[in-house]
């Protein structure tokens, strides 16, 4: 039977389309259909200035637009050799964790109400408002925040913002561990994802999955440790990858588990780096009044909450990028749900569209 | 009900003279009619606690805006989907697209009228009634299967199949273990089956050996899967097939569906009472004792009711939230008739029978309407125990897949069921009613309970107390 999945689905996240051939529940072979949410953010920042392009730099990815933004400023100033002040780059690694924990809690969160589970959703966004209340504070916004700036940060922290954090972090670990017995260690989530749809690591670094997706596949492969920038080399922290610890490594529970263990380790990251926030106000550094980088190419990229997001940026010596290329997650992810969705069922496919976070305007841009 | 009609029937009485058809048909219809507004009361509840009760789980509010608590959410609810345009899709088929919502409600209803409430409030005491019950339920079935084949949609048929497979599947485990209190109790009369059971906590059949209660777990799991409730609503799985067999529809056909569903609820919970938890039986009282403290009971009831109704109506009176709030006029009206009603209403409607019991002394029925009523308030108590389990499933668990339902249904309930029949039969023939071995079972069966129910609450608490999360329940935006 020819099934029509999406764009309006309540498991698409976003606007997504299968065209599924399947046989009763099984399917049989799918058709991804991307292109519903293109807004032509690349063609857009080749006519913008740099600075400019910044705010479009959040729809990329809405669910880690600091880390969205963080990649861009870095490619900028890679391109223009810019020397980031140090409280800057500690607050860039601050607002990163945090959107990394809110982007995961939201992942697993609707991973488990694709499942059919409406309550740890709940829980995860119950934590993530808190988050977003953080945040909104440092930056006004609680989305789409337009925060980082090249050669900085937009404003300093506010002056209860470690307090706040440091609150919210103390109620927030019981809290995952709650979720977690809840989702996690319940024995029909367990059934509905441990050895569903597994993607070992050879096959998961040839669809080139990146971020949890890539360590669930047991790839040891984090941007943060192998290729570090900002403060990353300085912290302390372990890359979870998935074991199999309930079926096979790289099975929909090994996504989910890499997730919550991330987000562990995103609270240990964000401890560290309330120590190590200097003294020295300095936010942003000395840039020209008009921005204008050399003529050349730089390939930047940062591991984003869906793995490494990179601008590819061309420059022709003038204020606006000659040409701007994003390598998102998503878009790979995508890619792997047409080879692991054959042989499913459709319960399994929405399972695996959740597990391997697959988030719309990634794909199209 | 049959003896009513006789009554009435008898020279004295109401239709002296009249047809016997008449006498029957007309009885019957007006129980019917009880029955219903029962039934449609408890469904639109069900709605409006299964929300509230959602909402505490998921650390929110739920409805509280319509009425104290939100409470008149359901009629109100209710009313909105009455006025919904009537969709019928193109290429649906129409007769059978329109059939389908009331031959599901159909067989949710016909089970009421088998259900007893009390000793005496049962529209038809069937003497066949386990069998009536179960042949009755599963019309639900055909229902579903009706509007996902006519929807013309591939989600609503994908729901329409997969609910076909379940309630057929689930059938078989849930009527094996019926089944096995059959070959405990010996009579497939629901009366006879509640009236077996004692007075006293291990008289009832849950505890009358390790295979009993081994059957209320089968047939409640099972159960919860017969009518399609999480973690077995797979024929309306959201996330999966959109709606399901209900994708295509609106207002009232859907309110049928929705009405079956949570009515339902009432339906498992009610069977799995009487059949292990001794029905109506009121712990520690016999239907006669109950007969003879009529009098007392009535002055406990009615003294109780004023005392609550009082209370609650007061705390509506005088709550701070109340005038504030900026509501359209309906929902005011709407608020204040269900405040007095539930308030104020049974206060002052208590305080007047209360004075004219007093007063005039009490008629010759007063035992039988109170060891009745005793018994409906037992009945009633012990059902919503288990329809809160139901409720609170849904908000906890994950859904399972279509294979995974299929295999618990035939791999772990089905042989759990016969193992329940043949260990019951061995039961009884090997163990004496008056042996040590019985009455140890009985009271470890208990203790077993009592256990659970323990462990329960320790895991609710300990989850309260990791995250200090509460939510203000008289909370208003």
């Amino acid at each position: 039977m020819l099934l029509n999945m999406g764009p309006q689905h309540p498991s698409t996240h976003g606007v997504l389309r299968f065209i599924l051939k399947t046989d009763g529940e099984i399917i049989k072979s799918l058709d991804p259909d991307v292109g519903f949410l293109h807004r032509s953010i690349e063609r857009i920042g080749e006519m913008v200035t740099f600075e400019q392009f910044m705010p479009y730099t959040d729809r990329v990815d809405y669910l880690s637009a600091m880390n969205a933004n963080h990649a861009w400023a870095r490619a900028v100033e890679t391109a223009c050799g810019i020397e980031v002040p140090r409280r800057a780059a500690v607050i860039r690694t601050i607002t990163d964790e945090l959107n990394r924990i809110i982007s995961h809690l939201l992942a697993v969160g609707a991973l488990g109400m694709d499942l059919g589970a409406a309550t740890p959703f709940l829980h995860a966004i119950r934590e993530r408002e808190k988050v977003n209340d953080i945040i909104e504070a440092l930056c006004g916004a609680r989305l789409t925040y337009n925060y980082v700036r090249i050669g900085g940060v937009w404003y300093d922290l506010p002056h209860d913002f470690v307090d706040k954090c440091t609150e919210f972090l103390d109620k927030f670990e019981p809290a995952l561990e709650e979720f977690d017995r809840l989702l996690g260690q319940g024995i029909i989530f367990r059934q509905r994802t441990a050895n569903v749809a597994p993607m070992n690591a050879e096959d998961a670094i040839a669809h080139g999955l990146v971020g949890p997706n890539l360590r669930a596949a047991g790839v040891k492969y984090d941007l943060r440790r192998d290729e570090p920038y900002g403060i990353y080399p300085e912290l302390d922290f372990e890359v979870p990858i998935g074991t199999g610890i309930v079926g096979t490594v790289g099975d929909c529970f090994d996504r989910y588990w890499v997730r919550i263990c991330e987000m562990r380790e995103s609270v240990k990251i964000l401890r560290q780096c309330f120590k190590m926030l200097p003294e020295d106000k300095q936010i942003r550094a000395k840039l020209p009044k008009i921005l204008k980088a050399p003529a050349g190419e730089v390939y930047v990229p940062v591991e984003s909450s869906r793995g490494e997001m990179g601008y590819y940026l061309v420059t022709d010596g003038g204020p606006k990028a000659y040409r701007v290329r994003i390598r998102t997650g998503s878009f790979a992810a995508m890619k792997a749900i047409e080879t692991l969705a054959s042989g499913l069922m459709i319960a399994d496919l929405v399972a695996v569209i959740a597990a391997l976070d697959v988030v719309a305007p990634e794909i199209d841009r | 009900m049959r003896e009513i009609a006789d009554n009435l029937l008898a020279p004295g009485g109401l239709l002296e003279g009249a047809h016997p058809w008449v006498a029957y048909i007309g009885t019957m219809l007006v129980f019917c009619l009880i029955v219903f507004l029962f039934v449609a009361h408890a469904a639109g509840i069900y709605s409006w606690l299964e929300r509230r009760i959602a909402g505490r789980i998921q650390n929110r509010v739920g409805p509280n805006r319509v009425g104290p608590q939100g409470f008149a959410q359901w009629a109100v609810d209710g009313l909105k989907t009455f006025q919904k345009e009537d969709l019928i899709p193109d290429g649906a088929d129409s007769p059978l697209f329109r059939l389908a919502p009331y031959v599901a409600f159909v067989g949710m209803f016909g089970v009421f009228v088998a259900l007893p409430f009390s000793s005496s409030l049962v529209i038809a005491d069937i003497n066949v009634a386990m069998v009536y019950i179960l042949a009755v339920a599963s019309i639900e079935a055909i229902g579903i299967l009706l509007a996902g084949y006519a929807s013309n949609s591939k989600w609503s048929f994908y729901g329409g199949m997969r609910s076909a497979a379940q309630i057929v599947s689930y059938e078989v485990p849930v009527a094996l273990s019926i089944m096995s209190i059959i070959v405990v109790t010996g009579t497939l009369n629901l009366q006879d089956i509640i009236a077996g059971q004692g007075t006293v906590i291990w008289d009832w059949n849950f505890f009358y050996s390790p295979f009993t209660a081994l059957a209320f777990f089968c047939y409640f799991i099972g159960a919860i899967a017969e009518i399609n409730r999480a973690p077995f609503d797979l024929p309306e799985a959201e996330s999966e097939l959109v709606s399901g067999f209900a994708t295509e529809y609106s207002g009232l056909r859907f309110l049928f569906f929705f009405f079956a569903e949570w009515a339902n609820i009432y339906v498992i919970s009610a069977i799995a009472v009487i059949l292990f938890f001794g029905g109506w039986q009121v712990p520690g009282w016999e239907t006669a004792e109950l007969q003879a403290a009529g009098v007392p009971i009535l002055y406990t009831l009615l003294g109780l009711t004023i005392v609550g109704a009082g209370y609650f109506g007061y705390k509506l009176g005088s709550s701070k939230d109340m005038p504030r709030r900026k509501m359209v006029t309906g929902d005011t009206i709407a608020a204040t008739v269900v405040s007095v009603a539930l308030g104020w209403g049974p206060a002052i409607t208590c305080s007047v029978l209360l004075w004219a019991a007093l007063s005039f002394g009490t008629p010759a029925w007063t035992g039988t309407v109170m060891a009745n009523i005793m018994q409906v308030i037992a009945l009633m108590v012990k059902t919503h125990i288990l329809v809160f389990l139901v409720i609170q499933a849904r908000w906890t668990l994950p859904r399972l897949r279509v294979d995974q339902m299929m295999l618990v249904c035939w791999k772990y309930l089905t042989p759990a069921a016969f193992l329940t029949i043949m260990g019951n039969a061995f039961w009884m023939v090997y163990v004496h009613p008056r042996s040590h071995l019985q009455v140890m079972t009985r009271y470890g069966l208990v203790a077993a309970l009592g256990a659970l129910v323990a462990i329960y609450f320790m895991k609710v608490f300990a989850n309260i107390a990791t995250t200090k999360d509460t939510v203000d329940m008289h909370m208003r935006v």
